[in-house]
C-alpha cells in the first residue's frame, strides 16, 4: 500500500445529523507528482474528501494513508500536515496575520523552525508565487488572486510534498483565477509537488493530468481529462459540463462531422484545419 | 463611511521611531503618560507638546494625520471647555453674566485638560502609526512573558489580538456590504424610536454574526492545517531585538520626564 | 422608452487623503425598458461602484441619474422611490439572509414598502415561483438550505419588491455549472415574463453573450465600450488590450479567421459555431 503517495481505501464519512453519507466507500490512489483535479457539484463530497487528506477529518470506516502516515495516527498528525498543505476557498478566512510575510511564516513558527531558516523559506515561498514585492503589505489590501497566492506561499513554506486546494478560484475574477492556476501548474511542473485541485471550472480541470469526478459521495469517473470529457452527457447528468471547446466538438459530431473530441483550443484548431476548405 | 476610520492604522516608514523595538515603544508610551500627567508647570507642558511635535516630525507622520485622529474627540473637548470655562468655581473672575462666570482658574484648568487629552491621543496614536499590529502583539507577548510562570495564557492572548486586528478591516467591509444590501431591500436604520431602531439592526447583526461564526470555523481549520497547536514549541521569524538606539532613547525619555517633573517644583 | 439615464457621472473616494481614487469618471449611457444589459470589466473597473449609484446607495460628486424621467439628485426626490424602482442584488447575496423562515426573508422587502398582508403574500409567492423555490420550503430556515437555494431565495427577496429595473452583481459567482446555468436561465425568464429591465454585472463574457442585448464595458472607471453584443465582441483586439476577452468559442473562430478561413465572428455558442463551420467543411456531411 505504501507505493502510492495518497491512498484512500473504502473511506466512509457521515456528518453528524445528516442522513446521507458525505463519502461512500471511496477508494482512490494518487501518485507522487500528479496534478489531479477533483470535480463534482456542490455537495458531491469533494471538499469532504479534501479534508481527509490531511487529517482534518478522519474516515469513520476505511483508511487514508498519505506520505506513509495513516491520517488517524494522531502522533504523526503534524508530520502529515507539514507534508500536505491545504488551501481553502475563501482567501479572507485563511490568512491569520496582519502582514503578508508574517502570515507565510505562520506554519513554520508553529513547527518550531529556527528564525533564520524561517526568514529564508518565507522569502523563497513568496518569490515562488510571485508575491515578493507585497511581503510587507496588509492582506486585506490585496486582490483575491493575490491573497490566494499568499495562502499558497503559506503552505509552500513548509516545503510540502503535496498541496490540496479546495476550490481556490471559486471567489476570484478571471485574472485572479489565471494567476492562481499558473502558480499551481508551475509548482507541479517545476518542483514536482503533487497537487489535488478541487474545482468546478471545467477549463481548469482540463489543464490537469487527471480528473476525478465525485457524485453523491462516490467516485463517478476517474481518468485523463480527454477520457473524462468524452462523457459529456454523463457529466451533465451530475450537474457538471465539459469545456467549451469540447462542446463545440460534440456539436460538430452531432451534425455528422467526424472530428476527434479535443479539450483544448490549439488541438481543436489543428484538427478542424484538416477538414476545412482553405 | 465606516472605512474612513484611521485609528490603529499603520504608516509604514523607515524612521528611527519605526525602527525602535516595539517593546521599548510600549514602555516609552507608558513613561510618556507619566510625564504628561505629572506636567503641571507651563514650561513642562510646553516641553511635552514640543516633544510630541518633535516625535511626529522624526517619524515623518504628517501633522494633518494627527489632526485627523483628534477629530472624533472634538465634541468632548468642546463640552469640557464650556463646562470648565464657565462653571469652574475660581476666584479671579474675569467676566460674569448671571450664573455664568469666567475665571482665571477655570481657564487654566481647561488648558491643562486639553493639553492632556491631546497629548494622550497623539502619543498613543504614534505607537500604532509606527508599529505594525503584529510587532505590537509580539511585544506585548514578550513583555508579559514573565506571567507564563503563573500559567497566564500569554500566547493565546496575543494570538487573539492578532486575529482580531486581522479581521477588523474585513468585518468593517462586510458590515458596509450587508448594510447596503439591506438598505436596498428597503430597510430603514435612521427613523423611529430607540426600540424600532434597535429592531432595525437585526437584519445587519444576524448575518454579520453568522458570517463571523463561519469565518471563525474556517480560520480554525486553516490554522489547524498549518500545524497550529498553541504556543508551545513555537518560534518566531522576527525575534524582538533591542540595541543602542533603544537604550539611548530610554535614557532620553527618563531624563525628559525627570526634567518635566522637577519643573513643577521650581519657581521662576 | 428610456427607464434609466446616467449623465456624466463622476465619483471619487477619499479626496484630500493619500487614499484618493477616482472610481468613476464622466460616465453616460441610457437603458431602455425591457432591455437586458451586461456590465463587464475587471475587478476595480468601477462596475460595483456604478451599480451602487443606480439605487442611490452612493451619491456621485457630479453628474445625474434619471429614473423614469426624474432626476434622483433633485431636491425633494424621495430616495425610497429609487430603491423601489431599482432592485439591487449584491454579490453573494445569501449573506444578507436573516429571517427565521424563507417566507419571511422574501417578505422583508415588500414589508418595508408598507404593503398589505395579502399583497405581500402574493408578491412572495410569485417571486418564489420565478426563482423555482417550492412552497414546501417556505417554512424552513434559510440557513438550512444549500448554497444554490440560498442564492435563489436572496434573489427572490429583491424580485418580490417588484423593481422595474433589476440589477444583479455577479449573480452566478461561486456556484457549480448546473447552479450557474439555472440562476442565469431564471433571470432571463423573469425578464421575459415581466418585461422588466435587467442589468447584470459579470466577469463572464459567455453570460454576457448568451443573455444580454447590450454590453457596457468599463475600464478604469470609464465607459470603454457600449453597444450590442455583436458590436462589442467584434472589437476583440480592443477588449484584449484592456485585459478582457471574447467568449471562448468566439476566440476559436477569430483564430481560424486569422488563418484565412471565411468564418463568421459573431458566434458565441458551441451549437451556433458548429452550424457556422459546417458549410466550410471539405467533405459533404450526410
Amino acid at each position: 500500500m505504501a507505493e502510492h503517495f495518497i491512498s484512500c481505501k473504502n473511506v466512509c464519512f457521515n456528518y453528524e445529523g445528516r442522513s446521507d453519507a458525505a463519502l461512500k466507500n471511496v477508494s482512490l490512489n494518487i501518485d507522487k507528482g500528479e496534478l489531479v483535479a477533483v470535480l463534482g457539484h456542490n455537495g458531491s463530497g469533494k471538499s469532504t474528501l479534501a479534508k481527509h487528506l490531511n487529517g482534518i477529518l478522519t474516515a469513520q470506516s476505511g483508511d487514508v494513508e498519505v506520505a506513509g502516515y495513516n491520517t488517524k495516527d494522531e502522533n504523526n498528525i503534524f508530520n502529515l500536515r507539514s507534508r500536505v498543505g491545504m488551501v481553502f476557498q475563501n482567501p479572507d478566512n485563511q490568512l491569520v496575520a496582519t502582514i503578508v510575510e508574517e502570515d507565510v511564516a505562520f506554519a513554520l513558527e508553529n513547527l518550531g523552525v529556527e528564525p533564520k531558516e524561517i526568514r529564508k523559506r518565507v522569502d523563497e515561498a513568496l518569490e515562488a508565487v510571485g508575491m515578493s514585492e507585497f511581503k510587507l503589505s496588509q492582506p486585506h489590501k490585496l486582490s483575491g488572486g493575490q491573497k490566494q497566492r499568499v495562502a499558497i506561499a503559506g503552505v509552500l513554506a513548509m516545503s510540502p510534498d503535496c498541496i490540496v486546494l479546495d476550490e481556490p478560484t471559486a471567489m476570484l475574477d478571471p485574472k485572479g483565477r489565471a494567476q492562481v492556476m499558473d502558480t499551481i501548474i508551475k509548482l507541479n511542473r517545476e518542483r514536482g509537488i503533487t497537487v489535488v485541485l478541487i474545482t468546478h471550472f471545467m477549463e481548469e480541470a482540463a489543464l490537469c493530468d487527471r480528473i476525478v469526478v465525485m457524485n453523491d459521495g462516490e467516485v463517478f469517473l476517474d481518468g485523463e481529462p480527454k477520457e473524462v470529457f468524452k462523457h459529456a452527457q454523463k457529466l451533465k447528468d451530475v450537474g457538471l459540463a465539459v469545456p467549451d471547446v469540447t462542446s463545440l466538438c460534440n456539436s460538430l459530431q452531432k451534425l455528422g462531422v467526424e472530428i476527434e473530441t479535443s479539450i483544448n483550443k490549439d488541438e481543436f484548431i489543428e484538427n478542424i484545419q484538416k477538414l476545412l476548405i482553405g | 463611511m465606516l472605512s474612513d476610520i484611521t485609528i490603529g492604522q499603520m504608516f509604514p516608514g523607515n524612521s528611527l521611531i519605526h525602527k525602535l523595538d516595539a517593546r521599548y515603544k510600549i514602555v516609552f508610551t507608558i513613561i510618556f503618560m507619566v510625564m504628561l500627567f505629572c506636567a503641571n508647570s507651563l514650561i513642562g507642558m510646553a516641553i511635552t507638546l514640543l516633544f510630541v511635535i518633535f516625535i511626529y516630525l522624526l517619524a515623518k507622520i504628517p501633522l494633518t494625520m494627527l489632526l485627523k485622529s483628534l477629530k472624533p474627540i472634538i465634541p468632548i473637548v468642546i463640552f469640557m471647555t464650556v463646562f470648565n470655562v464657565f462653571f469652574y468655581s475660581g476666584e479671579t473672575v474675569i467676566f460674569k453674566w448671571g450664573i455664568i462666570k469666567l475665571t482665571l482658574e477655570g481657564l487654566k484648568m481647561t488648558g491643562v485638560m486639553m493639553f492632556r487629552v491631546i497629548s494622550v491621543i497623539s502619543g498613543t496614536a504614534m505607537l500604532t502609526y509606527t508599529t505594525s499590529s503584529i510587532e505590537l502583539t509580539d511585544a506585548i507577548e514578550s513583555l508579559m512573558s514573565p506571567l507564563k510562570k503563573v500559567k497566564f495564557p500569554v500566547h493565546d492572548l496575543s494570538m487573539m489580538m492578532t486575529i482580531a486586528l486581522r479581521f477588523i478591516p474585513t468585518l468593517i467591509e462586510e458590515t458596509d456590504k450587508i448594510m447596503s444590501a439591506q438598505k436596498s431591500r428597503g430597510a430603514d436604520f435612521e427613523s423611529g424610536n430607540i426600540i424600532k431602531r434597535a429592531k432595525a439592526l437585526m437584519p445587519i447583526l444576524i448575518p454579520l454574526f453568522l458570517s463571523a461564526v463561519t469565518r471563525a470555523g474556517e480560520l480554525a481549520t486553516a490554522m489547524e492545517s498549518r500545524c497550529y497547536r498553541g504556543g508551545e514549541g513555537r518560534t518566531k521569524m522576527k525575534q524582538p531585538k533591542s540595541d543602542k538606539r533603544d537604550y539611548i532613547s530610554l535614557v532620553f525619555m527618563i531624563v525628559l520626564t525627570a526634567l518635566v517633573i522637577s519643573l513643577n517644583y521650581i519657581k521662576f | 422608452m428610456t427607464v434609466l439615464e446616467v449623465k456624466n457621472l463622476s465619483y471619487s473616494y477619499g479626496s484630500g487623503t493619500p487614499f484618493y481614487k477616482k472610481a468613476l469618471s464622466d460616465i453616460s449611457f441610457k437603458i431602455e425598458k425591457g432591455e437586458f444589459v451586461a456590465i463587464i470589466g475587471h475587478t476595480g473597473s468601477g462596475k460595483s461602484t456604478l451599480v451602487s449609484h443606480l439605487n442611490a446607495l452612493t451619491r456621485a460628486q457630479s453628474g445625474s441619474i434619471i429614473l423614469n424621467g426624474e432626476d434622483i439628485y433633485k431636491k425633494g426626490y424621495n430616495i425610497k422611490k429609487a430603491r423601489q424602482t431599482v432592485g439591487l442584488v449584491f454579490q453573494y447575496p445569501e449573506y444578507q439572509l436573516f429571517e427565521e423562515t424563507v417566507y419571511r426573508d422574501i417578505a422583508f422587502g415588500p414589508k418595508n414598502m408598507g404593503l398589505s398582508e395579502s399583497e405581500i403574500k402574493s408578491r412572495v409567492i410569485s417571486a418564489a415561483s420565478a426563482l423555482e423555490i417550492d412552497k414546501s420550503m417556505f417554512n424552513s430556515s434559510p440557513f438550512e438550505l444549500s448554497g444554490g437555494q440560498k442564492r435563489r431565495v436572496a434573489i427572490a427577496g429583491v424580485i418580490a419588491m417588484n423593481p422595474e429595473i433589476l440589477v444583479l452583481d455577479e449573480p452566478a459567482a461561486g456556484l457549480d455549472p448546473k447552479g450557474r446555468d439555472r440562476v442565469m436561465r431564471l433571470i432571463s425568464e423573469y425578464r421575459k415574463n415581466t418585461g422588466n429591465t435587467v442589468i447584470i454585472v459579470s466577469h463572464s463574457m459567455q453570460d454576457a453573450a448568451n443573455y444580454a442585448d447590450r454590453v457596457l464595458v468599463l475600464n478604469e472607471g470609464k465607459l470603454y465600450l457600449n453597444g450590442t453584443v455583436d458590436e462589442v465582441f467584434e472589437k476583440a483586439d480592443e477588449l484584449e488590450s484592456i485585459g478582457l476577452s471574447v467568449p471562448p468559442i468566439t476566440k476559436i473562430l477569430i483564430e481560424l479567421h486569422k488563418k484565412g478561413y471565411a468564418v463568421p465572428l459573431n458566434v458565441y455558442t458551441a451549437e451556433d459555431a458548429a452550424k457556422a463551420l459546417l458549410p466550410l467543411l471539405k467533405k459533404e456531411v450526410k
